[in-house]
């Protein structure tokens, strides 16, 4: 999967190139999310803004980023959709993913 | 509004795809935006279940989906050829404080469970049925007038098919 990669202070910015994280392009994230972190990345901003659906696949695939970054990193997930925030409360992964409004708001709330 | 789809689909998952923008189209008029996105969501875990453990090995099993969609209520019964199992059984602990230990896969059934009011399951013999029912509070409806759709037609084909006619835009 395409996932454009850009740097923002000390985190790495992450964008899926898909506009729906299924099962269908799970392990295709969840390879791209392996290699983005390979070089020891552990604050790690998702920009979901341009996903309209995900599924438990999808979600999957974050919590195994997640647990790939272990101890001492942080995933933050920028501009949820409604349909990604919902999936997300429902499996109560609120509780581990930050949810921002945008990437920038993480470097606000890291100054504020 | 009452609508009635049955439509037969590959057990992969790019027939999952197809089925939830058929699943989408059909529900476009009912409730509130947050409950069909729950629906939508729930319906493609179902599904994908079904795509990946829903076949017997055979080649040409075909996963069954009927929609019955009513202004009160969507059910959605599927059926496949996968070997049976308990849709109750399944339970998903999430603890925010436990990394290591959250769960990679295995949210489908509890995510159905939770956002449909009724979950059935029934094994036949050779073949799984589950059959969802979801109820919509307060919703008016919006008749719509659904060309036939012929039993076994893939999902491109039912796709075509829900080309629907919205009865409040007459000219």
């Amino acid at each position: 999967m395409d996932l454009k990669t850009r740097k923002l202070g000390d985190w790495k910015v992450l964008t899926p190139g898909e506009a729906r994280l299924d099962a269908y392009v799970a392990e295709g994230f969840k390879k791209a999310l392996a290699e983005a972190i390979s070089d020891g990345t552990k604050c790690l901003i998702m920009d979901l803004s341009g996903v309209e659906f995900m599924d438990s696949s999808g979600l999957g695939a974050l919590v195994y980023c997640r647990q790939r970054i272990s101890e001492g990193g942080q995933i933050v997930i920028a501009g949820a959709q409604q349909e990604v925030a919902t999936i997300m409360r429902l499996t109560r992964l609120d509780k581990v993913f930050l949810l921002v409004d945008a990437p920038e708001d993480v470097l606000e709330k890291a100054t504020s | 509004m009452s609508l009635t789809l049955s439509m037969a689909m590959d057990p992969s998952l790019s027939s999952v795809r197809k089925a939830a923008s058929i699943f989408r189209e059909a529900i476009a008029d009912l409730g509130a935006a947050g409950v069909r996105q729950e629906l939508e969501l729930a319906f493609v875990e179902a599904c994908t279940n079904s795509a990946k453990h829903g076949s017997s090995g055979k080649a040409g099993d075909q996963i069954k989906v009927t929609l019955e969609i009513q202004s009160s209520q969507v059910k959605v019964t599927l059926e496949d050829h996968g070997r049976p199992f308990d849709p109750a059984g399944q339970t998903c602990v999430i603890d925010a404080q436990r990394i290591e230990a959250l769960p990679t896969g295995g949210m489908g059934l509890p995510l159905i469970r939770a956002i449909f009011d009724s979950v059935e399951y029934e094994p036949l013999p050779g073949r799984n049925r589950l059959v969802l029912v979801k109820r919509i509070p307060g919703n008016g409806g919006v008749a719509r007038k659904v060309p036939a759709c012929p039993p076994g037609a893939t999902p491109a084909e039912a796709v075509e098919a829900i080309e629907v006619m919205d009865t409040t835009r007459k000219p």
